[in-house]
C-alpha cells in the first residue's frame, strides 16, 4: 500500500511546493530552480528525492563533486551534458543544484562551476557513464 | 335547478350533492377573480421566459470569447492560476505537448488518476503559455497506469516537444516507470511552476 501512496505525495509536493517557493528567491536561484523542474525533475523529482534504484537521488551530488574527477563527472552525465542550456545556465544550475540537495554534505572550500568548465566538460562525450561513476566511488575510498 | 339526480334520496346523493356544490363554488370564484385574458397571458409569459433561460448570460461567455469581445475575468482555481477553456479538450492550454489520452476526460483530473490507476512519478517536463496572462508555466506529463488505454479522449500536440531519441522532452516516450504495471491508461498535465521573467532573457539554446 505504502508503494501505491508515495507517488501521490510526490505529486502533491510537485503541485504545491514548486508555485509557492519560488517568491523569495534570487534571480539566479528562480532560473535555476525553473531549470531545474524543466529538464531534471521529471525523473530525480521536484525535491531531489528520485526514485532509486533507477533514478539516483541528488543528495549525494556534493560529496561526487568533491573527489577527483568528481566535477568533471557531474557535467558530462548524459543528461547534464546535453540539456538544452547554455554554459552559463547549465553552470547556474548545477551549482544550485549542489547546495539545494545536498546543503549539509558541502565540502568546505567548495568551488562553483564556472562557465567555461561546464563548456569544456560537456564537449567531452561520457561514454559508459555508470562504469566512470564506480571508478571514481573507488578512487576515494 | 333540478335535474334527474336530484330527485334521487339518500346519503350517497348527499354527499355527491356538497361535491358538486363545492366544485361549482371554486370555479364560479374563480371565474369571478380571474379572467382569461390574464390566464393566457401569464401561460405566454411563462412558455417565453423558459424558452429564453438558456440565452441568459451563462452560456454567452464561450461566444464572447471566440468573437473577441470582453469576456467576464475567469476565476483563479485553488493553485493560483487563472484559466480558462475546456480541460476535456485537447485544445486546453496545457496540453499543448501531451500524447495519448486525457485524464481530465477518462474520469480523471488534470492533477489526478482516474480510480484505479496509479500516477507514475517519473515523467517529462515542458512549458506551455497560458493564454489568460500570456505566461510561460511548467507542465508536467504523468501518465496513469496499471489499467487498459482509455481510448475516449485521444490527444496528440507537440508545441516544444522533441523527437523520441530525446526522451526527456519527449510525449512520444511512455512514462508508465515507478509503478507497479506499466500499462498506459491515460495522461495528467499538472502546472509545477512558472517561468520567471529572467528565464525568458537568458533564453535556452534550441
Amino acid at each position: 500500500m505504502g508503494s501505491r501512496l508515495w507517488p501521490c505525495t510526490a505529486l502533491a509536493l510537485l503541485a504545491t511546493g514548486a508555485l509557492g517557493e519560488a517568491a523569495s528567491e534570487s534571480p539566479d536561484a528562480a532560473v535555476a530552480r525553473y531549470d531545474y523542474l524543466l529538464h531534471c525533475a521529471g525523473c530525480h523529482l521536484a525535491d531531489g528525492s528520485g526514485a532509486p534504484p533507477e533514478v539516483p537521488p541528488l543528495r549525494s551530488m556534493a560529496r561526487l563533486a568533491a573527489m577527483p574527477d568528481g566535477r568533471d563527472y557531474l557535467i558530462r552525465v548524459p543528461e547534464v551534458a546535453q540539456a538544452p542550456l547554455r554554459n552559463a545556465r547549465l553552470a547556474n544550475l548545477l551549482n544550485w543544484a549542489l547546495q539545494e540537495f545536498s546543503r549539509d554534505a558541502s565540502p568546505a572550500g567548495f568551488r562553483p562551476l564556472s562557465a567555461k568548465e561546464v563548456g569544456d566538460a560537456r564537449r567531452r562525450i561520457l561514454k559508459d557513464p555508470l562504469r566512470a561513476r564506480a571508478e571514481i566511488l573507488k578512487a576515494a575510498r | 335547478m333540478k335535474g334527474p339526480s336530484g330527485q334521487q334520496g339518500g346519503n350517497g346523493a348527499g354527499i355527491a350533492g356538497w361535491f358538486d356544490g363545492a366544485a361549482h363554488r371554486a370555479t364560479a370564484g374563480l371565474a369571478r377573480h380571474t379572467s382569461r385574458r390574464g390566464f393566457l397571458g401569464r401561460l405566454g409569459a411563462i412558455l417565453v421566459g423558459a424558452a429564453a433561460v438558456p440565452l441568459l448570460p451563462v452560456s454567452r461567455a464561450f461566444g464572447a470569447e471566440e468573437e473577441g469581445a470582453e469576456a467576464p475575468p475567469p476565476e483563479p482555481a485553488a493553485d493560483g492560476i487563472v484559466e480558462y477553456g475546456d480541460p476535456q479538450s485537447c485544445e486546453y492550454w496545457r496540453y499543448c505537448a501531451l500524447g495519448g489520452s486525457l485524464c481530465s476526460c477518462c474520469g480523471g483530473t488534470m492533477n489526478s488518476c482516474p480510480p484505479g490507476a496509479e500516477p507514475s512519478p517519473i515523467t517529462w517536463v515542458g512549458t506551455c503559455r497560458n493564454p489568460v496572462d500570456d505566461k510561460e508555466y511548467l507542465i508536467s506529463y504523468n501518465d496513469c497506469c496499471g489499467k487498459a488505454y482509455c481510448p475516449r479522449c485521444s490527444c496528440h500536440r507537440t508545441e516544444g516537444a522533441k523527437p523520441s531519441y530525446f526522451p526527456s522532452k519527449s510525449p512520444n516516450v511512455l512514462w508508465c516507470f515507478g509503478v507497479e504495471s506499466n500499462a498506459y491508461h491515460c495522461t495528467m498535465a499538472a502546472v509545477i511552476g512558472a517561468a520567471p521573467e529572467e528565464a525568458e532573457a537568458t533564453a535556452q539554446e534550441s
